[in-house]
C-alpha cells in the first residue's frame, strides 16, 4: 500500500517537473539539445576554411603551344628560372642580358618594372623559361610578377617533348 | 502561454528562453552540413600557390560551360613518407572528377576539343589548376595540349592576395 502511494507520488512529481500538471505534453528537450550541441561542435571543429582561389588570365600562341618568338617584332625579355636546394625549395631568376641572379619575386618585379620604364613600352613580350625541374610555384611566381609589372604579352618557353 | 509566464513571474521562478538559441544552433548546423558537402564536391584537393602580391582575380564560378578546369595533382600527396622519387611528379590530371594519366596529352587534347565543341562559340578557355609542388615540365605538356586543341585563352590558378598584405 505504501509502495503504491509512493508510486503515485512519483508520477505526480514527474508530471510537475515536465509541466504537465494541466494535461499538456511537453517533449523532453534536453537530449535533443545535447545531440545538437555535439553535432555543432563536431562541424565547427572539422570545418576547414579553404583559401580563396583566383585566375591570372593569359593567352597561348596559336601555332604550337610555345611562345613564338619569331612572330613578334620586339626582342623579348627572357626570364630563366633555376632550381636551388636539394628539394628545389627555392629558385633563382635571371633576366637575359643581366649577369645577376634575383633571389626574390620582389627583386624580379623591380627589374621588370625598371626595364619597362627604360624601354617606354609594355608591348615587349616576356618569355618565362623555367629550367629543369623547377617547381610550378616559381614559374607561376614569375608569371605573376610580369603581370604585376603590367606587361601585356607574357608566355612560357617550350620544354622538350 | 502568457498566463504561464505570469504565474512563473508571480512564483519568482526564472526560466531561459531556449527557442532563439535552438534556432541559431540549427541554422549553424544546416550551414555546416551544406558547406562541407559543397566544398568536397567542387574541386579536387590540391595546393595552389599564393604569389607575392597575387594578381589573381577571384573566380566567378566553377561550373561554367565555357571553360574546362584541368587539375594537376601532385604525387607527393599519394605517399605517406617523404619519397624523393615522387618529388615534383604529377600523379594525374583531373577534369570534373574524371582521371587522365599524367603525360597522356593526346587524351587530354581530345577532351579539351570535345568540350570546346559543346561550348558556346568564341569565349572558351582552359583553366590550369596545378599543385605548386609539381615541376614545370609536368605543367608544360598541359599547356601544349591546350594549344594543340586551338585554345588561346588560358588562365592559371593562384590563391588571391590577402587583404592588407602588400
Amino acid at each position: 500500500m505504501a509502495k503504491e502511494e509512493e508510486k503515485h507520488e512519483h508520477h505526480r512529481t514527474r508530471g510537475r517537473l515536465r509541466g504537465t500538471g494541466k494535461g499538456k505534453i511537453q517533449p523532453p528537450l534536453t537530449p535533443m539539445i545535447d545531440v545538437t550541441f555535439l553535432l555543432l561542435i563536431f562541424f565547427v571543429l572539422t570545418a576547414s576554411v579553404s583559401p580563396e582561389e583566383g585566375n591570372i588570365p593569359g593567352t597561348l600562341p596559336r601555332a604550337a603551344g610555345v611562345a613564338a618568338e619569331e612572330d613578334v617584332p620586339l626582342r623579348p625579355i627572357r626570364i630563366s628560372i633555376y632550381p636551388v636546394g636539394s628539394k628545389r625549395e627555392a629558385a633563382q631568376f635571371t633576366l637575359e642580358g643581366e649577369g645577376t641572379s634575383l633571389e626574390t619575386p620582389s627583386e624580379l618585379y623591380g627589374r621588370l618594372l625598371a626595364r619597362r620604364d627604360a624601354l617606354g613600352t609594355d608591348e615587349i613580350p616576356i618569355i618565362i623559361d623555367p629550367r629543369g625541374n623547377v617547381r610550378w610555384k616559381f614559374a607561376l611566381e614569375a608569371y605573376n610578377q610580369a603581370i604585376r609589372a603590367r606587361y601585356k604579352n607574357v608566355g612560357f618557353a617550350p620544354t622538350g617533348g | 502561454m502568457a498566463d504561464e509566464k505570469k504565474q512563473q513571474e508571480q512564483r519568482g521562478e526564472v526560466s531561459f528562453n531556449m527557442t532563439p538559441m535552438i534556432d541559431c544552433v540549427f541554422l549553424l548546423i544546416i550551414f555546416f552540413l551544406l558547406a562541407s558537402s559543397f566544398a568536397s564536391e567542387r574541386l579536387p584537393q590540391l595546393q595552389p600557390h599564393r604569389p607575392e602580391d597575387s594578381q589573381a582575380l577571384p573566380r566567378e564560378d566553377t561550373e561554367t560551360p565555357n571553360k574546362i578546369i584541368i587539375n594537376i595533382l601532385s604525387a607527393e600527396d599519394e605517399v605517406l613518407s617523404e619519397d624523393p622519387s615522387v618529388s615534383g611528379v604529377a600523379s594525374h590530371y583531373n577534369i570534373d572528377g574524371s582521371r587522365i594519366d599524367a603525360g597522356d596529352t593526346s587524351t587530354l587534347a581530345d577532351v579539351i576539343r570535345e568540350r570546346k565543341e559543346r561550348a558556346r562559340e568564341g569565349d572558351f578557355f582552359v583553366e590550369v589548376r596545378a599543385d605548386w609542388r609539381v615541376s614545370y615540365e609536368e605543367v608544360a605538356p598541359v599547356m601544349r595540349a591546350a594549344a594543340r586543341a586551338e585554345i588561346e585563352n588560358v588562365n592559371l590558378t593562384a590563391l588571391t592576395a590577402v587583404a592588407g598584405e602588400y
